[in-house]
């Protein structure tokens, strides 16, 4: 068999194909479209050494740069603990109950909004962006003064009519953890599949429906599956946010003995004594590129049969909404008991908390403690030192560039033929599984590496990197799919009228894939603004931002003033957000709903 | 006449020369604190990574405003709280292997980070007496004289480790005085347990290893809430916990705060140092050296209590000085970080091992 496979003939066919596909990347890369090759491929060079770097943490024990040497230790270490396999399990479960939660309300939601005639959509979508801007740890604090079996407001209730010491219900364990961070991040996959349930053409539909196919049947076997690669997307991006999601795990797990992967990373690196251990970060990060890794492949093979799920095609599309008729009231309570959960009880408690002198719960008592220093402090804290300045130029620059070079890469993967084109799509995914921690280390090495030549190292600009970094894969994810919706044919026509790839981008695309574009960049942009633990990681005097601000006095036992801050952004972006939704309507709605 | 009003006014001319162009007095002519003054005021500008993080832009503001009050030095003092102490110093020793400036000139940490960090060359070995004022007192200079790490910091602010309590729940005289009491099935529910198995380590150390780890053993029976010092707050303010194992400044925070909390150290009176260490190649070194004295003295101290509710055992008026009078009352042994040994033990392969024996019993209760 061997001597079959050294055989000349056999060396000579693959180099033949060797040479074969060289001759084809080259014939690609040297294409009119080669600036937007080069772009992806250095964007996909610089993530690709930042994971490299973490990847090689993994194998050093001690500090890298410092005192660092060779080793397996931090796998043994991981691997052979214990707990690591009940932790799995138990990340498993929380990964898979999060993404039922998302998809039992995003979905619904998505169509809702963006395919029926159901009143109050952009009251809807403006409280679907405010979601973000309450602290995700000062929520968790509401649910904890609703449901914790000791103190929880309705355990207390329920305690009068059940004889029970504590309880009877309980938020400390995987079930509830999969019902918050479902909760938390359904707006993120709602966001997700928006501009693909805007682009689904409803002369499909109709045709289903002249068929005879009802409604529902119309909905189930042809707008779900034209939007199926934007909800795998989702899914994939969600499942990876959620196994590696900290604060609640950490409030309502690890405070109970219940380990997940993130509380044992956490474990790792926030030692009061003693260095951090990055490397055992890093491991749990390889661990959760493997799941990463298989879902990809899955994703891209639905990928690779893009034209299936193109909708848009420019013959003859026009979006039409659903009535609902008398089930609108049906539709309409449905959301209002998703924000009643996510945002009105949350709401009400970090409004709570912004006015009394510490947390603590709702009594008549409490009442006489009202106060204002928290939106005082919080005033200050906002005029002082450049932190709102700061952090408007992150939430502007990250969601500029994370839709620019999503864009670039998505279309290299869905439109081009440039080999390993998947690779790319491969790299822009994996910063999501890499614990953000461990890059922010990688970054600050980085920087430290290159602080003689270039002023990066505690920069504003470092944390702008490492949120773009970050967020493509999110960029990435609704584009991708947006994107595999529009037929080639509307690129085509360009092309054939004598127009170029960037010509046809600038003149079709981008218009017709507007309506992603504008959600994603806004939805990246709230995430940068809400990340803190690679913005804490990379501080100095020079960035500091509102989220490690706010972070930094909910750490220090500052509740109101915390709570405070949470509030006045919410209601502040809320009243601007309403203001453009009217005084721009084609931007928010109007031009969504007419692509 | 004339002739008198010129010579008047040859050695009026005489003297501003002398004045405006003598060489300044040697230096060697002026005391130590002076040359720093100066030195500060040609710097103007001073980076400090303060700690506790409770410190904001309006007490820095303060901390400014008194250096000038008192020095006559007016400083922009740049600053970053203090999130995670370990992480600091990681990126501190980073920049220190990797030859790049340091971010900041002055760092508050723990004592044996500082140790760590003065192990590996990144903080200035100082000679404080000097400098402090007759109101400081030489114990906030870290170490003592002839010992391996004297001078390497001088000590803002303490923190006791052991038990707040809610007296509102729980009499005094019902309170638990050891930690073996911990495991009282009656505080099942109600015990907030701080999970840093390096600080328990040491509690090992000077306890015992095999008392200490079946004492928590039988503490994780009762299913302590557990978390970081600041995690247990929340619990106890919101009096989900009546009990909290924690560290001195979250019992001021939570007076401070209306809610009603006392303080009962178990068996020894464990006292952890925090420490202001100028970094080796600061830009600012005279005002890093001005901004430590000064928080480090009387002055200082008040500050840090007043902005950032963080006490000082050295000095009265605040709550570790409290404390520590009350550990002495009840004939508790003090622990702090130069208890002999410790130090060695806190940076020793065997902590480590502890540790990860002790990080097993928080996560998995046994």
């Amino acid at each position: 068999m061997s001597s079959q496979w050294s055989s000349p003939k056999s060396e000579f066919l693959s180099l033949s194909l060797c040479f074969y596909r060289g001759r084809l990347f080259l014939r690609e890369f040297l294409s009119p479209e080669m600036p937007i090759f080069l772009v992806g491929i250095l964007v996909s060079v610089f993530i690709s050494g930042l994971v490299g770097f973490v990847v090689y943490a993994t194998f050093l024990k001690g500090l890298p740069g410092v005192d660092a040497h060779f080793s397996l230790a931090n796998y043994s270490e991981v691997l052979l603990d214990p707990i690591a396999l009940v932790a799995g399990l138990n990340t498993l479960y929380l990964g898979i109950g999060t993404v039922l939660v998302n998809l039992f309300f995003a979905v619904p939601m998505a169509w809702l909004i963006h395919r029926t005639n159901i009143p109050f959509k952009s009251f809807f979508l403006t409280l679907m962006f405010l979601h973000i801007l309450l602290p995700g740890f000062l929520k968790t604090m509401g649910w904890i003064m609703l449901l914790s079996p000791e103190i929880g407001l309705i355990n207390q209730i329920l305690r009068t009519l059940i004889p029970v010491e504590t309880g009877p219900l309980s938020i400390y364990n995987v079930p509830s953890m999969a019902l918050l961070q479902g909760l938390v991040l359904t707006p993120t996959m709602f966001f997700m599949i928006s501009g693909p349930f805007l682009a689904v053409d409803p002369s499909f539909e109709e045709s289903a429906e002249a068929a005879g196919a009802t409604s529902f049947q119309s909905l189930r076997s042809i707008t779900f599956p034209l939007v199926k690669p934007a909800i795998v997307a989702a899914v994939i991006y969600n499942f990876i946010t959620a196994i590696s999601m900290y604060e609640i795990a950490a409030l309502l797990g690890a405070a109970n003995n219940i380990q997940v992967f993130s509380t044992l990373m956490f474990y790792a690196l926030s030692r009061d004594i003693g260095l951090p251990q990055y490397g055992i970060a890093g491991v749990y990060g390889v661990i959760l590129l493997i799941p990463t890794l298989i879902s990809l492949r899955f994703y891209q093979r639905m990928l690779m049969a893009n034209y299936r799920y193109a909708t848009v095609t420019g013959k003859g599309y026009r979006p039409k909404l659903v009535d609902m008729g008398r089930w609108k009231l049906v539709g309409l309570s449905f959301i209002v008991f998703y924000f009643a959960l996510d945002i009105f009880f949350p709401f009400l408690a970090v409004l709570w908390t912004s006015l009394v002198p510490r947390i603590q719960l709702p009594t008549i008592a409490a009442l006489a403690h009202i106060t204002a220093d928290g939106y005082r402090s919080a005033f200050v804290l906002l005029l002082e030192g450049g932190v709102l300045a700061n952090s408007m130029r992150l939430v502007i620059s990250v969601g500029a560039a994370v839709i620019f070079l999503s864009l670039i890469i998505s279309w290299i993967v869905v439109r081009s033929n440039m080999p390993g084109k998947y690779i790319i799509d491969t790299v822009s995914m994996l910063p999501h599984a890499v614990p953000r921690i461990a890059f922010a280390f990688a970054i600050t090495f980085f920087g430290l590496l290159l602080a003689r030549v270039v002023p990066l190292y505690g920069s504003l600009a470092s944390i702008i990197i490492a949120h773009t970094v970050v967020y493509i894969a999110f960029g990435t994810r609704s584009v991708n799919a947006a994107l595999i919706q529009l037929h080639r044919d509307l690129e085509e026509a360009v092309q054939t009228c004598g127009g170029s790839t960037i010509a046809a981008l600038r003149t079709v695309v981008l218009p017709l894939l507007f309506p992603t574009l504008f959600y994603t960049t806004v939805w990246v942009g709230l995430l940068s603004y809400r990340e803190v633990t690679m913005a804490l990681f990379l501080q100095s005097p020079k960035n500091i931002i509102l989220a490690t601000t706010i972070w930094s006095r909910w750490l220090t036992g500052d509740s109101i003033t915390a709570a405070a801050l949470g509030v006045v952004m919410t209601v502040s972006m809320g009243i601007v957000i309403s203001v453009f939704v009217r005084v721009f309507p084609n931007i928010f709605v109007k031009r969504m709903l007419a692509q | 006449m004339e002739r008198r009003y010129l010579l008047t006014a040859l050695g009026l001319l005489l003297g501003i020369f002398h004045f405006s162009y003598a060489p300044p007095a040697r230096s060697a002519d002026v005391g130590p604190l002076a040359r720093l003054i100066e030195g500060a005021k040609k710097e103007g500008i001073v980076k400090v990574q303060i700690s506790p993080s409770s410190h904001t832009a309006k007490s820095m503001k303060r901390l400014s405003m008194e250096i000038k009050a008192k020095y006559g030095v007016d400083l922009d003092i740049q600053f970053a709280p203090v999130d995670r102490m370990a992480v600091e110093l990681s990126k501190a020793l980073m920049e220190h292997k990797l030859g790049a400036s340091p971010s900041y000139d002055l760092m508050s940490l723990s004592v044996p980070n500082v140790v760590q960090g003065v192990e590996a060359g990144i903080f200035e070995k100082i000679e404080w007496a000097p400098l402090l004022d007759k109101e400081t007192l030489p114990e906030v200079v870290m170490g003592k004289p002839a010992t391996r790490y004297y001078g390497y910091g001088l000590a803002s602010y303490t923190a006791h480790r052991g038990l707040m309590y809610n007296p509102k729940r729980i009499p005094p005289d019902r309170v638990p005085k050891t930690l073996a009491e911990l495991a009282d099935p009656r505080w099942k529910g109600k015990l907030g347990v701080h999970n840093y198995p390096r600080v328990w380590a040491e509690v090992a150390f000077i306890s015992g290893k095999e008392k200490t780890l079946s004492e928590l053993r039988a503490i994780m029976k009762n299913k302590p809430i557990q978390g970081s010092y600041s995690d247990l707050q929340k619990r106890y303010l919101l009096e989900e916990i009546w009990l909290a194992h924690s560290a001195g400044q979250y019992l001021q925070a939570a007076r401070m705060k209306g809610m009603p909390a006392e303080w009962q150290s178990l068996e020894l009176s464990d006292i952890a140092h925090y420490v202001l260490a100028v970094r080796t190649g600061a830009s600012h070194p005279n005002a890093a050296r001005l901004v430590a004295i000064y928080l480090a003295s009387p002055a200082g101290s008040k500050l840090h209590l007043e902005e950032a509710g963080a006490g000082n055992l050295y000095y009265s008026g605040n709550f570790e000085n409290s404390i520590n009078a009350q550990d002495r009352k009840l004939g508790l042994t003090q622990f702090a970080w130069d208890y002999a040994g410790r130090m060695e033990f806190v940076l020793s392969k065997q902590a480590d091992e502890w540790e990860k024996e002790i990080e097993r019993i928080f996560k998995t209760g046994q």
